[in-house]
């Protein structure tokens, strides 16, 4: 079909025609693909620069799909048709028929709301002289008004079949509502009363209703006419009022009605063929129109501007009984009858696109359907929504009996594509989440993909995707987004706020690293960073044996700085048997515990002081040779690494904690051996 | 109690949404802000009669007029009856007018600060994430960690900077003229007496409590009682209430369990002390009403009774009654503001909703 070909776009770009180059596409975060000129490489291919290098920019293309959704108008359509396609799956395919009707008619009234503000715009266009806007509300205007025609003819023929399956009563709402001229005609004619018939309306109105098979609204003009009480008026009224009418709750069987309908066309045939009418021509093409005369209708085919407008009416009077399945022959054979009578040769070629969607629904096509309304360009909200509310009712079967499995298919792949492309506009995030997460594992997947992607600004927004990956266990996400704000911090040297989005990320290594950070800070330059988170973290420090050193380290020098010695020494003690203290640490903390050591009242028991010993010579001692050895290896190293110790002479200080030591411990053991009195 | 819901889709994610003051009986007017938007706005509205009978929405909101603005709205709170202080994730404060008129109201920027919040290191701006406002004192807080203090007449001179908290801050509130309460992503709540010389600022500082203590939660929204502004409630992170006594800040008065999702923002009636409001991140919007304990029969235990039933701990439950305004609406309600006889709230769903309520 002449359809199927693939859309040409033209980008400029000098470079990617030079020499043998080409262009290069790869699709990147969303539905966009950035396009750039390439050079085929082999093997052969000389490395060496070509005498076009540097002659032309060379650009990035970033081609993405046109988005309507950026509109308001259509942004709250977006919206509003969310909470409809979640309350429609929150029925899980459970759903009454009355409630997918319900739900059907709340998508179409969100259409035609939107239309109407879509009308409103266009005049607030044309008010302003912005022909630009005119123009792209027109467009949306045909878009969706094609949409809401179609959506309603697809709600006939597949969400509110009538038990009998005859379509033609709907069929004639629906052209009702999509060319209201004439019933518009007839509301005015009513109001005028008597006068009617002096209008111009007055005969083609009727002319209208009886094609729209709106035989009631007729008769009620028809006794506005002076001339009512007359022979002629009566018969026509007559004939009209005995009209057989197929409903199908009417009880009659349908042999029963077609005899009555073929006894009452004879008898009206013969009342016709008697020239009974001939008095009044309008009467008599009236009647004419009722009896499906051909050549009557032949000229009212002329003056119809699309094939399917007088069709239903036609049905009406012709086949008024007629079956869905028998539809699809019946509008095919009136098709080729308007496109004869309207000179058209083909009428393939002459039909628009809508045209053809009305005819493909009506054959029951559904493949051609989808694919039809697939093309519409309202970025694809359209099929999505029609697809999932048919595959919701169980009406998508119908593509063929041995397919089931396909429309599941069919429907997750516009689900997943439809909610992508939300996802991808990040102020729309919110929405396409819903429509991934009703397609299967596929949606899933790519929401925690695109969860993860989106931009944000603040802290809050981060807070906010990170609760919903929370609340659907996409653990990766919420980490990834922690330790990408921790990092942020980092950089902003917001050490507090790093910590705590460390530990929101759950990820050890990560608060480990940050942890190290500050206790080596610490032990440099003698000045604790960020005290106030430290002091708050409470049990969630147990995440990383780093972090529950740094938080008790942290409380010794809290309770060292308000002179509080005994519990101070007592942590002290705590930390240096807690076999968590990290190497590069063992200095600062032994020298921390000089002072305690040489205090005048002792805080520090004989056990405890052999402890600190022990540890003075196990970790420090070791830790400085080892250190030592390294920097006669490596002489050029920077001395840094001794000077980490705050203290040059490092042998003095081990000294001194030595003699401290033994000075504490003969008091300790003198003190504890003692017999209190 | 007969309540109808009225929803408005308005094409925009509402952060914030108050009802302008003045009007005592019939309230229309109010104010929106938006964020996450490709374009923000604060947007002035008017609620007027539906003229389509047909329809089941009593009211239609009409936008009168809008400011737009670099970043999301993340305060927005009324210093005078037709002043308004806006803040903003740029950084910045704003102060707008709002002229009212009998058919068209508008919208007018008076003034704008400079950044009040900023990152030290790189010296990029950092968002400002809340206000409190105490007559014509306005306090600011931001993800920097800082608490300013700007003038309402004059919002160049920043009257007090404090640097609050090294954790990004969330929420702020003003107790009394001299304390500031502020809340960081921790769950820590600190005092500031913002005005004490400037190297002795006291600081009390208490911490949410939560049902699991190794999970994060960080304090969503921070209120105070209208008339007994010693109570402090503070909605968290894990949807749960902590309330204080601040005249013993040293353990939480009560702590009620609610929401199953962060809450947004928590609230008073604005001239109905027993009726509090929450809403919260998963789309719901809830009512906690004090029941009157105006009985004879409860006389003997007066002294118990007559405790504000917040600070009630866990009999705090079955002092207040909690119904449900909204729920299942599964987008987060982001805000709300409460007066006269409607509430209104805006929703990440991009619809305002407006609850009529009828006794």
């Amino acid at each position: 079909m002449q359809e199927d070909q693939p859309i040409l776009f033209a980008v400029v770009d000098p470079l990617s025609c030079r020499y043998a180059n080409t262009l290069s596409g790869q699709f990147v975060s969303g539905n966009k693909v950035a396009l750039s000129a390439y050079r085929p490489i082999t093997s052969t291919t000389v490395d060496a620069p070509t005498e076009f290098a540097g002659k032309d920019d060379v650009l990035i293309h970033m081609l993405q799909q046109e988005f309507i959704f950026d509109d308001p108008i259509l942004r709250s359509l977006v919206a509003e048709a969310n909470s409809t396609f979640v309350a429609l799956q929150e029925l899980k395919k459970r759903g009454s028929k009355t409630e997918y009707i319900k739900i059907s008619r709340t998508y179409r009234s969100i259409v035609r709301a939107c239309l109407e503000k879509l009308q409103e715009a266009t005049v607030n266009a044309e008010e302003r002289d912005d022909v630009d806007a005119q123009a792209k509300y027109q467009q949306y205007i045909s878009i969706f008004y094609s949409i809401e025609c179609v959506w309603h003819l697809s709600e006939i023929l597949f969400l509110d079949p009538t038990p009998s399956n005859a379509v033609v009563p709907q069929l004639l709402d629906w052209i009702r509502f999509h060319f209201p001229a004439a019933e518009r005609m007839a509301t005015d004619l009513l109001l005028l009363g008597r006068e009617a018939s002096d209008s111009d309306d007055y005969w083609p109105a009727l002319k209208g209703l009886i094609i729209q098979g709106q035989v009631d609204v007729a008769r009620a003009l028809l006794h506005l006419h002076p001339q009512v009480e007359t022979a002629h008026f009566k018969l026509t009224d007559q004939i009209l009022k005995s009209m057989p009418t197929y409903t199908h709750h009417g009880g009659t069987s349908i042999q029963k009605f077609r005899s009555q309908w073929q006894y009452w066309l004879t008898d009206t045939e013969r009342k016709v063929s008697a020239n009974i009418l001939a008095i009044e021509p309008n009467l008599e093409e009236l009647i004419q129109l009722v009896t499906g005369d051909t050549q009557i209708w032949n000229t009212q085919i002329q003056e119809s501007e699309y094939w399917y407008e007088f069709f239903p009416g036609y049905l009406f009077f012709t086949n008024p009984a007629c079956k869905h399945f028998e539809l699809g022959n019946a509008a095919n054979t009136w098709l080729s009858r308007w496109a004869r009578l309207k000179g058209h040769t083909s009428n393939e070629l002459q039909m628009k696109h809508l045209d053809r969607v009305i005819l493909n629904l009506m054959e029951n096509d559904m493949h051609q359907v989808i694919h039809a309304i697939q093309l519409m360009a309202d970025n694809q909200w359209f099929v999505t929504h029609l697809t999932d509310l048919l595959y919701n009712c169980g009406q998508l079967q119908i593509v063929g009996e041995n397919q089931v499995n396909e429309c599941i298919k069919l429907r997750d792949s516009l689900l997943y594509d439809f909610g992508s492309s939300l996802m991808s506009r990040n102020a729309l995030w919110q929405l396409g989440m819903d429509y991934l997460d009703h397609c299967g594992q596929e949606g899933q997947a790519a929401l925690a993909l695109l969860l993860a992607k989106i931009p944000f600004r603040t802290e809050k927004q981060a807070l906010k995707i990170i609760a919903i990956a929370q609340k659907k266990r996409f653990f990766e996400v919420e980490q990834e987004i922690c330790k990408i704000q921790s990092k942020k911090s980092l950089n902003e040297q917001r050490y507090g706020n790093a910590l705590e989005w460390a530990i929101r990320s759950r990820d050890t290594l990560y608060v480990t690293s940050i942890a190290d950070f500050l206790l080596n800070h610490y032990s440099k330059t003698g000045d604790m960073l960020c005290p106030d988170a430290i002091a708050n973290i409470g049990a969630k420090m147990f995440i990383s044996p780093r972090l529950v050193f740094l938080v008790k380290y942290f409380d010794f020098y809290q309770f060292y700085r308000k002179r509080d010695f005994l519990p101070a020494a007592e942590l002290l003690v705590n930390l240096l048997e807690s076999k968590i203290t990290p190497e590069y640490f063992w200095p600062s903390l032994l020298i921390d515990s000089i002072p305690l050591l040489e205090s005048k009242d002792p805080k520090i028991l004989s056990k405890e002081t052999c402890a600190i010993l022990h540890h003075l010579e196990t970790e420090l001692v070791p830790l400085i040779d080892k250190k030592k050895k390294r920097l006669e290896k490596y002489p050029d190293e920077p001395i840094g690494i001794l000077k980490d110790y705050r203290i040059e002479n490092i042998e003095e200080i081990i000294n001194l904690l030595r003699l401290a030591c033994a000075r504490n411990l003969s008091r300790a053991i003198i003190i504890e051996n003692t017999v209190m009195g | 109690m007969d309540t109808s819901v009225n929803t408005f889709f308005v094409s925009e994610k509402i952060s914030k949404i108050r009802w302008l003051p003045g009007d005592l009986q019939a309230n229309e007017r109010f104010l929106t802000g938006t964020w996450d938007m490709p374009a923000n706005f604060v947007r002035l509205w008017r609620l007027q009669q539906n003229q389509y009978a047909d329809d089941y929405n009593e009211f239609v909101p009409r936008c009168s007029d809008k400011q737009d603005f670099n970043g999301d709205i993340t305060g927005l709170e009324f210093v005078d009856t037709d002043l308004a202080a806006v803040s903003c994730a740029d950084g910045r404060l704003t102060i707008l007018q709002v002229n009212r008129a009998v058919d068209e109201d508008s919208l007018e920027e008076k003034a704008q600060s400079e950044i009040l919040h900023k990152f030290n290191a790189s010296g990029d701006s950092a968002p400002c994430t809340g206000i409190s406002v105490y007559e014509r004192d306005i306090a600011t807080v931001g993800e920097d960690g800082y608490l300013n203090v700007v003038d309402a007449n004059d919002v160049h001179k920043v009257r007090r900077s404090i640097e609050a908290d090294s954790i990004a801050l969330t929420a702020v509130k003003y107790v009394n003229p001299h304390e500031v309460l502020t809340a960081n992503r921790m769950g820590v709540i600190r005092m500031f007496d913002i005005r004490a010389a400037v190297d002795e600022t006291a600081v009390t500082a208490f911490m949410t409590s939560c049902e699991e203590e190794k999970r994060s939660n960080y304090v969503s929204a921070l209120t105070s009682h209208p008339t007994q502004p010693h109570i402090v409630l503070a909605g968290s992170e894990e949807g749960s209430i902590t309330v204080w006594d601040l005249r013993q800040p040293g353990f939480p008065a009560s702590y009620l369990s609610a929401h199953n999702s962060a809450i947004t923002e928590i609230g008073f009636h604005h001239r109905e002390p027993s009726k509090l409001y929450t809403a919260s991140e998963g789309g719901e919007l809830w009512l906690w009403m004090q029941q009157s304990t105006m009985n004879i029969t409860t006389m003997e235990n007066k002294t118990s009774e007559n405790v504000n039933p917040w600070l009630n701990g866990e009999r705090a439950k079955n002092r207040i009654n909690v119904t449900c305004l909204i729920s299942n609406l599964r987008k987060s309600i982001n805000t709300f503001d409460a007066s006269g006889s409607k509430i209104i709230c805006g929703s990440d769903s991009e619809a305002i909703y407006v609850i009529d309520s009828v006794y």
